[in-house]
């Protein structure tokens, strides 16, 4: 028997022995079809409308509850409020239909430790800040147990001295964005370039809490960060 | 609810007939359950959304989740040679040879392998849901063949 066929025949065990393996969670059918009715009324009511295809008009709802947490600075998007918790800290929003507009100011924690409490642990010279958003609302695009789909887009800038910032969060090496910390998509951006112009377009579903988290490395502790998320609803 | 209408019959009988099976080939191919399970429900979602312009609803979402796997592989390995340049490589108590030349392969070449090994489909099938000439089909199971052995070769 060549190497190839030796190859094969692993490939052939190795991806049935994959598949059994692999249990598709209770089914989601029932849900999936509780969907195609709304999405079929919507899609009507679009077409009416003379909207087009590509725009859900779906009012985002927004609060901010801003706390500087050991690991960073946490932000909750809830109602259509907005609330600042923590001292040093400010948070303001806007919101339209379909996008919603995040923009956070927030102060690393001056004694910020890698290895206390349960946030993430972070190499030394590492700080993270942690957004974490949790809408009150239905996804208008829910179907089975997935969640909405929407563009999130990252902008860094600084509010207190933009070279030194600059220069600083040039050294931040990636996006996070997800559901959970653990699963979240890593976009890994490039090192060096100015803040102002690291945009990055993330697709992520949306599940009553998505975090996003920033790593960067050698920020000052008591460098002011302003982090704008801009989120679309699609 | 209104009593579904037609194409939502058709819908849902393809669903159920074809949930599973491409949420095991999605799993296959990127070892990941629950990523696989997000894939094809996405696919499933813009076949919806596309229904009455899909001619072959069911080569559709076939093609759909075989594309999505092709971006989660792409963005893995970014995230890869990110994570070797920054953090030490651990080794796994048990090592999986197969697993990890299965990892490095090039997205297309192990969709490719998959799609011939696992689903058994023709050069011509696999072209088709890789949207690219069988030619290249030919050229991706034997490079991916050819790599997998010589990096399991003792």
């Amino acid at each position: 028997m060549s190497g190839t066929d030796t190859i094969e025949r692993l490939l052939g065990a190795r991806f049935a022995e994959r598949a059994v393996e692999a249990s598709p969670v209770a089914d989601p059918g029932p849900a999936i079809l509780a969907r195609v009715d709304h999405l079929h009324r919507r899609r009507r009511r679009r077409a009416m409308a003379g909207a087009g295809t590509a725009v859900v008009v779906a009012a985002a709802l927004v609060a901010l509850v801003l706390g500087a947490r050991h690991q960073g600075t946490n932000v909750r998007v809830a109602n259509d409020t907005t609330t600042t918790t923590a001292p040093g800290c400010a948070v303001s929003s806007t919101c339209e239909p379909g996008r919603v507009d995040v923009v956070v100011v927030g102060q690393l924690p001056p004694t910020y430790s890698p290895t206390s409490g349960t946030g993430p642990v972070q190499p030394p010279g590492q700080h993270v800040v942690v957004l974490t958003f949790t809408s009150s609302r239905r996804p208008v695009h829910t179907i089975g147990t997935s969640t909405r789909v929407l563009t999130v887009r990252v902008t860094t800038s600084s509010t207190s001295d933009a070279d030194a910032f600059e220069s600083q969060v040039a050294d931040w090496t990636e996006v996070r964005v997800g559901i959970h910390p653990a699963r979240a998509t890593r976009v890994v951006v490039g090192a060096g370039t100015p803040a102002q112009s690291r945009v990055s377009y993330l697709q992520v579903r949306l599940s009553p809490t998505v975090t996003l988290s920033l790593v960067g490395e050698d920020l000052t502790t008591d460098q002011l960060i302003e982090v704008a998320l801009s989120i679309t609803v699609r | 609810m209104s009593q579904p209408r037609q194409p939502d019959l058709a819908f849902t009988e393809l669903y159920r007939a074809r949930y599973d099976g491409l949420v095991r080939l999605a799993a296959v191919i990127l070892d990941d359950d629950e990523v696989a399970e997000e894939v094809v429900q996405d696919a499933f979602a813009r076949l919806h959304l596309r229904w009455d312009h899909v001619e072959d609803p069911p080569s559709y979402v076939r093609r759909s989740v075989v594309n999505a796997c092709r971006d989660v592989l792409r963005r893995r390995r970014v995230e890869r040679a990110f994570l070797r340049r920054t953090r030490p490589v651990e080794r796994p108590a048990e090592p999986d040879y197969l697993g990890d030349a299965l990892a490095e392969l090039p997205a297309r070449e192990r969709i490719a392998l998959v799609l011939r090994h696992y689903e058994g489909l023709s050069e011509k099938q696999i072209a088709e849901a890789l949207g690219c000439p069988q030619g290249t089909v030919k050229t991706l199971l034997h490079r991916g063949t050819e790599r997998l052995r010589k990096r399991l070769e003792p």
